[in-house]
């Protein structure tokens, strides 16, 4: 894409930052669909297995970290450079929290597995989860091959998540208005959808992280949002 | 190349370097030390002391001490009237001269004797009322006897000096009317003809060189310097520029005898300056010193570093300015430097001086300048080249005293301008 | 062929033009070094100008106080206008009082400090008696911060100042001629960093009252110390604008690549 830097070593720590930050993504990526799976199919060990494996992505975050301060210290990265480090830092800060929230998922997996199923809701979460994961491969794609349009697609995905996420809610609350034995289960699948649409989210976060990277400019503060007022009834 | 190789070629490089240097110390020494052999002698003289009771009735004959009246008495009523006061003297101490006929007592005087006395008793005629005491050159063959270069065998076949005097000599040494001392008036008096080697000095010599280097330093320089700041600051470099730096160059290579010619042509034949005057020899002398002179101001206004003159122009100096201000005192200790080694070399050259007729006998010394400058005279080394072209061996030895102090001259100022750099280059 | 005129970049527009250069051409012996540049420098602020070794921006500086005139070989074309009056039409010698220089080796004279400071003011007449003249270099040595040091030894020569005390000197002997622009070739280039620290310090100090031109070689100076930059390469201004704008986001690639050390 662009030029070699005249430093060699510059090109090799910048590529050192970017592996890791594809790690973390693959890292994420698979936390998301495993506490997904783990959800579906009420499997305890795999829930334990995501939470552990958050761990892997604490540590790379930090590691990214460091390295992004040390490039700082070492090259004061000017241009292009600074905003690719600049906006790393904060990708991989989205990452971990990501991480974080599908550790989450795992966990009220556990308990869930006590309650009684409410089907029609559990598979609408598994739809937004499978469109976050999605929109996770693309922002991951686009950052990097510098593609601010796809970015902006994922932009505007989150709108999908979170009408679904609207709607769920409304299909809860008239759940647990029908029989009040639904509502320990519903308010936990209302915590996992609100992890979910929190991922939403944190990937727009990295969408627009990538955008400013490209362009330089970062994206309008307006971000599509969802019109309907959940409040509303 | 294997290191021992290297080792050893360097080894002989550094012998063949020393050994070298061990021959030219060598040459040098011999030379100082045949040079100081031949000349120190000059340096002391032998003179006659005499109680001089001066017969009034004789040179003053009417009692008025009427200079007018006393010139009239020649050098040859004041030589009868020394001969007379030797041997009183020579009674007053008891040395019998019976030994010796009137003209060879006469003779051990120095024939310049009588007209000095003249000189000394018409400049203060109260020298007739008292008696005094007075140094009196003795006779050049009696002087060469204490310096080596008469012996009884050659007085035995000279001319000049018979054994009898050489005895008659050595009881007035012992008795103190005969001393050997220090010359003083080598350096202040003037040339004298081939029968008084021992009254030869290098006086008008010293005021010739001394005059030419007058009008050498008030020409040379400025002229030097102006051009040389000119050619390197303010004249466009074009091809007419460079044919004058070549020029320049090629001047200081000219044989200086050329320079004399053209003196002789431009000067005395066109010009029509005197001949042997101080002016025309400093005149090419000046010519002759200019490219030195020039070549070492450009090198030295070259040495100071554009940054310089960069930041006084860049204050708003104009490019005079900024020359003047500070190119020229930076350059300063190199022109100086420069000046001092053209001024030594000028003061040594002989041959231009030569054609342009220096190399007369002058005996009056010049008077001061700028009317002295168009009077006759001699320079140190022309009087040197002159002095060993006559016969006599007194002359020789003067010779050699004489290139004793043109060296000292030009050690001095030599070491002049060494120290000059180096005191003025700390500045930087 | 169509140039692209407008290489302004940023959203700042020049408020009060100082000195503006238009279409610059200057050749050595006809090696163009500076082909068609033109910038406007702005009043009270510091531009910089950066770019490769041999790009001209020395080259061009020196148009400014017309010290290429005193170059051989140089030919100057185009038009500079200063305060409303062509360049040209200046005395070389008043101009330089007005536009000072400071050089990248320190170069004061080898004389006092006080008469360096002392020289300009002294050339140009502007002091009528002693103590004015006193007075002057007090202040242009307390401009330039370096008059704490210098005052008990004003009479020692400049010479015997530190490398940074000594770029202080000419900083202030440049200031003592009250000049409106200040025009400083790599400046601190031949200095350590705790100098090279003072004198970006100084140079905070002096964008209040001067327009500054400041060339270097060091793009993290250029960024610290300029309010707008100008990037020149192979004797062309490739672009210019807002200092901010320039490192963080280029528009032109030639700027991009020599900001980020790129090889091209």
């Amino acid at each position: 894409m662009q030029d070699q830097h005249i430093v060699s070593s510059y090109d090799r720590d910048l590529q050192e930052i970017a592996t890791n930050l594809m790690k973390m993504g693959g890292l994420v990526e698979a936390a998301i669909i495993n506490s997904a799976k783990a959800f579906s199919e009420r499997d305890l060990e795999l829930a334990d297995r995501v939470r552990q494996d958050d761990r892997k992505v604490d540590i790379l975050e930090t590691q990214v970290n460091e390295d992004c301060a040390r490039l700082i210290a070492r090259r004061a990265p000017m241009a292009s450079d600074l905003r690719l480090v600049l906006s790393v830092i904060k990708i991989s800060g989205a990452l971990e929290r990501i991480g974080d929230y599908a550790k989450s998922i795992a966990k009220r997996t556990a308990v869930l597995a006590e309650s009684k199923r409410i089907s029609g809701a559990e598979e609408t979460i598994l739809n937004m989860v499978g469109e976050v994961e999605g929109m996770l491969n693309n922002v991951l794609t686009a950052h990097m091959t510098h593609d601010e349009n796809l970015a902006e697609v994922v932009r505007n995905n989150d709108k999908i998540v979170d009408e679904t996420y609207n709607v769920l809610f409304r299909d809860m609350l008239n759940y647990m208005i029908e029989d009040e034995n639904n509502i320990p289960p519903c308010m936990h699948l209302h915590f996992i959808s609100k992890n979910v649409e929190r991922i939403g989210d944190h990937i727009t976060n990295i969408a627009e992280q990538v955008i400013y990277n490209v362009t330089g400019e970062l994206p309008d503060e307006n971000r599509p949002k969802s019109s309907i007022n959940y409040l509303d009834n | 190349m294997s290191l021992i190789l290297r080792n050893r070629r360097e080894k002989r490089f550094k012998a063949i370097g020393f050994s070298a240097i061990i021959f030219s110390l060598l040459c040098v020494i011999s030379l100082f030390a045949s040079v100081i052999a031949a000349g120190a002698p000059a340096f002391k003289q032998t003179f006659l002391k005499f109680e001089l009771d001066l017969p009034t009735e004789k040179l003053d004959k009417s009692g008025t001490k009427d200079i007018k009246i006393m010139k009239k008495i020649s050098t040859i009523g004041y030589k009868k009237i020394l001969l007379q006061q030797l041997k009183l003297n020579l009674d007053k101490n008891g040395i019998d001269y019976s030994q010796l006929s009137k003209k060879e007592l006469q003779n051990m005087i120095s024939k310049e004797a009588p007209a000095q006395l003249r000189y000394a008793v018409l400049a203060d005629p109260t020298l007739l009322d008292k008696t005094f005491s007075w140094e009196t050159l003795a006779n050049g063959r009696i002087d060469g006897y204490y310096k080596g270069r008469v012996t009884f065998e050659s007085a035995q076949i000279d001319v000049m000096v018979s054994p009898k005097q050489l005895i008659l000599a050595d009881i007035m040494k012992d008795a103190g009317v005969l001393v050997v001392k220090f010359n003083m008036q080598f350096f202040t008096w003037p040339d004298a003809s081939d029968l008084r080697p021992e009254a030869a000095g290098l006086g008008v010599a010293f005021l010739g060189s001394f005059y030419m280097m007058l009008i050498v330093f008030f020409l040379a320089v400025p002229i030097s310097v102006c051009t040389s700041i000119f050619l390197e600051e303010f004249a466009p470099k074009n091809w007419i520029t460079d044919l004058i730096e070549i020029n320049i160059s090629n001047l200081a290579a000219v044989p200086s005898i050329v320079f004399g010619i053209l003196g002789l042509s431009l000067f005395i034949n066109f010009g029509g300056l005197p001949q042997s005057a101080p002016i025309v020899g400093g005149l090419c002398l000046t010519l002759m010193t200019l490219p030195t002179v020039v070549i070492a101001s450009r090198a030295s206004i070259k040495a100071v570093p554009p940054s310089l003159k960069d930041a006084a122009l860049a204050l708003g100096a104009s490019k005079t300015q900024a020359v003047f201000h500070h190119v020229l005192p930076s350059a300063a200790p190199g022109i100086l430097t420069g000046t001092i080694i053209g001024l030594a070399q000028a003061l040594g050259e002989t041959a231009p001086l030569l054609l342009i007729g220096m190399v007369a006998f002058v005996r009056e010394f010049p008077s001061l300048p700028p009317g002295g400058l168009m009077e006759p005279a001699t320079a140190l080394p022309v009087q040197i080249y002159n002095w060993t072209v006559r016969g006599d061996p007194a002359f020789v030895e003067r010779a050699s005293g004489a290139i004793i102090v043109l060296l000292t001259f030009m050690i001095v100022m030599n070491l002049l301008a060494i120290i000059l750099r180096r005191r003025l280059e700390k500045r930087w | 062929m169509v140039r692209i005129f407008n290489t302004m970049s940023g959203k700042n527009v020049i408020k009060n033009t100082k000195i503006s250069a238009n279409n610059i051409n200057v050749s050595y012996a006809d090696n163009p070094a500076i082909v068609d540049v033109s910038v406007s420098i702005e009043d009270k602020s510091v531009t910089a100008f950066i770019g490769p070794s041999g790009c001209g921006k020395s080259t061009f500086l020196r148009c400014l106080n017309r010290m290429n005139d005193t170059i051989t070989d140089c030919k100057v074309s185009g038009s500079i206008i200063f305060d409303g009056k062509e360049l040209t039409t200046y005395d070389p010698v008043y101009l330089r009082s007005k536009i000072g220089m400071v050089f990248q080796k320190p170069n004061p004279f080898p004389k006092s400090i006080y008469d360096n400071v002392a020289y300009g003011p002294k050339i140009h007449g502007m002091a009528k008696n002693k103590e004015e003249l006193d007075q002057i270099v007090e202040t242009s040595l307390k401009r330039a911060a370096l008059w704490e040091e210098a005052k008990d030894r004003l009479l020692e020569p400049g010479t015997g100042l530190s490398g940074g005390q000594q770029q202080r000197l000419c900083i202030a002997r440049a200031v003592a001629t009250e000049p409106e622009i200040l025009l400083m070739d790599e400046p601190c280039s031949a200095l350590d960093p705790i100098a090279t620290a003072q004198i970006e310090e100084l140079i905070d100090e002096l964008r209040t009252s001067y327009s500054v031109v400041i060339v270097t070689h060091s793009m993290a100076q250029a960024s610290r110390v300029s309010d707008r930059t100008a990037f020149f390469h192979l004797g062309e201004l490739v672009e210019y604008g807002d200092t901010s704008h320039i490192f963080t986001n280029p528009s032109d690639k030639r700027t991009e690549s020599y900001i980020t050390g790129r090889i091209g």
